[in-house]
């Protein structure tokens, strides 16, 4: 824990984000020259798994972090009683 | 090939594994990588159907051939990777790990299968005992306790099946009786499934970088093989399986040592698996096995670039880990390659494997289902696909000393690499040999533009979210908090009135006889964890007497 306070956050390059802004812009661009599935809706919707699989992983984050709140432990918690019991 | 030479394709491995302790070095190596590449030979090469040989039947179909080649290949790159190793008994624990595994799957009556379950938790608890890892004793033990509890309900539902008269050749169960429930039971503890799925970060993670990539292999995959021989079909596999996905995803979120990153995610691709077997149907059912034919190989890779880091810095947590793609190019190379393939990345084999279970689903217009496989293929990215590479060779540079893995270590992962991509190239030769021989497309262009934004949008997310997936010096409780703290306070608390009696006794009778104290003490968990041996000594007794309860029901 005392890592997460004294290290300053990581700073990722220009470039990185650069790279990035260019490979989400052709997926997206991508939809238009493909048939689409429809067999549930939203499925033939523009940005639809774009839009999905980026709020999905915002919630997994998220509800991760909650739960982290009541379970998480210092990782030595099964430790303490000599040998592992 | 030759009748003479229809042997089963465990036996190699089985002869290997009880030579290699008493060989001599140079041999030994020979040996430890013979045994493994003579038995893929036989895998690949023994004719389809029932095969007697040396008294017992073989049953080589489709759906066995795939998992048996998967387990022999992971073996072969076990055993080569752990080439340096080779002194310690966990390569020959291995070997017999994969030989339980090929035993049970060419297995074609019921009592064979259960001999290789017992066998699989005997050899993993040797390939854990053998680790330097200092928590390897505690955890091998649990995971012994666990699996022989496990066998135990197998065995319990075994026996109820054969007393309504088919305990012989393993077939479909139809879950019409306790008897199929405790089966499917004593099978979802070996598949890592809840309530108790904290075996497999518990365990596997302390044993040695190569015994990890025996043990990653053989256990739960040996169970999703017996979900997908008998209980394909049933409702409930599919929600189990949504939840391991999930369950797998949030853990290894939050955990910070690389290789139980790695375990979790092991449970989260079983769950996908689980999920193929749950909906049943032929797509569905080779989209489970060739999944867990590319899972064997990717995660087995994904370990061994794990271990070769722990070899070379000695370290495990991402908290101290990082920067390490300058010192260790290779191994960041065929770590990432496995991590695409674990994310179901285009060009990879998970892509033309899962691709197949997600199509299922939505076949058969199961939405809540495709919904939440497909947020979980966005999780899988995020949980191992990302955070596993990044943390461990990018991120922050924190001037470790490191070296590139040792020769043998970059073959196994060479080569291992090659096989997660070379079915996402040209998947056709492994659709073939799926069970049903699916015609599928998975390089349809709708679904992979959709699975492109899919991926790329959840990688997105990771790098935004970055702050807050810093990770901690934690670990995360699960139901094994219930046996490794609830479970000893409260026998603790109940046996203080026998050990205050014990004492009492002891007082009166004289010094002369502590015996009932210490009599007792092993009865107690917490005194059994204490005294390791004792316990061990338990619960191989345990073992055998369900072995013998086994063999004297299939003769009555």
């Amino acid at each position: 824990m005392s890592d997460k306070q004294s290290l300053p956050p990581v700073k990722l390059p220009r470039v990185f984000w650069l790279v990035t802004a260019v490979l989400l812009t052709l997926s997206l661009v991508g939809w238009f020259f493909v048939k689409h599935h429809d067999t549930f809706p939203g499925q033939n919707v523009f940005g639809f798994d774009a839009a999905y699989g980026f709020l999905t992983c915002v919630a997994m984050i998220a509800g991760a972090k909650l739960l982290g709140k009541v379970i998480q432990r210092p990782d030595d918690y099964y430790d303490a009683g000599g040998e592992d019991a | 090939m030759p009748e003479a030479l229809h042997l089963p394709p465990w036996l190699p491995l089985l002869i290997g594994a009880l030579a290699l302790p008493v060989l001599p070095d140079l041999l030994r190596r020979v040996v430890s990588v013979l045994a493994p590449a003579a038995a893929l030979a036989l895998v690949v090469f023994l004719p389809t159907g029932d095969i007697e040989t040396l008294g017992i039947v073989l049953r080589i179909d489709a759906l066995s051939r795939v998992f048996a080649c998967a387990f022999a290949l992971i073996g072969l790159a076990g055993a080569v990777f752990g080439l340096g190793r080779t002194k310690s008994f966990d390569v020959a624990g291995g070997l017999l790990n994969v030989g339980s595994a090929l035993a049970a799957v060419t297995a074609r009556d019921w009592l064979t299968l259960f001999i290789a379950w017992e066998l699989l938790a005997v050899s993993s608890l040797i390939v854990l005992w053998s680790s330097d890892s200092p928590k390897a004793k505690g955890a091998g033990l649990r995971y012994f306790l666990l699996h022989a509890g496990g066998g135990a309900v197998l065995l319990v539902g075994l026996v109820l099946h054969g007393a309504s008269g088919s305990w012989g050749e393993i077939t479909t169960m139809p879950l019409d009786g306790p008897a199929s429930w405790w089966v499917l039971a004593g099978v979802l503890i070996n598949a890592g499934a809840p309530p108790l799925s904290a075996w497999v970060a518990d365990a596997y993670p302390e044993a040695s970088p190569s015994g990890t990539v025996f043990l990653s292999a053989c256990t739960t995959k040996t169970a999703v093989y017996v979900l997908l021989r008998c209980f394909t079909g049933n409702d409930v596999l599919i929600w189990i399986g949504l939840w391991m996905v999930f369950y797998g995803i949030v853990y290894a979120l939050l955990e910070n040592d690389m290789r139980r990153i790695l375990a979790y995610s092991i449970v989260n691709q079983v769950g996908f698996m689980v999920c193929g077997a749950g909906i049943g149907t032929e797509l569905a059912i080779a989209g489970a096995a060739g999944h867990a034919f590319a899972h064997i190989l990717y995660k087995g890779l994904l370990l061994m670039s794990a271990g070769a880091v722990l070899e070379v810095t000695g370290k495990r947590k991402c908290t101290e880990l990082g920067g390490l793609w300058r010192a260790m190019p290779w191994t960041m190379t065929c770590g990432t390659i496995g991590a695409l393939a674990i994310s179901a990345f285009p060009l990879t084999s998970g892509f033309v494997t899962k691709s197949l279970v997600t199509s299922a689903a939505e076949k058969q217009q199961l939405a809540v289902p495709w919904f939440l496989l497909t947020a979980a293929s966005a999780g899988v990215f995020l949980h191992a696909g990302i955070k596993f590479p990044w943390f461990v060779f990018f991120h922050r540079d924190r001037g470790l000393k490191a070296t590139e893995a040792a020769w043998p270590a970059r073959i196994a992962m060479g080569a291992v690499a090659l096989g997660c991509i070379l079915p996402g190239i040209w998947a056709a030769p492994l659709h073939a040999r799926l069970p049903g021989a699916p015609t599928y497309h998975a390089y349809e262009s709708g679904h992979l533009v959709a699975h492109l934004q899919l991926l790329l949008f959840a990688g997105l997310a990771f790098f935004v979210a970055l702050p807050f997936l810093e990770r901690t010096r934690t670990l995360t409780l699960d139901t094994d908090w219930l046996w490794r703290r609830l479970g000893p306070a409260v026998v603790d608390a109940f046996s203080g009135p026998w050990r205050l009696a014990g004492q009492g006794v002891d007082a009166v009778v004289g010094a002369g006889s502590k015996t009932l104290t210490s009599w007792l003490s092993p009865l107690t968990v917490s005194g059994m964890g204490r005294r390791l041996e004792t316990g061990a000594l338990w619960l191989g007794l345990l073992l055998l007497l369900q072995l013998v309860i086994g063999l004297m029901t299939r003769s009555a």
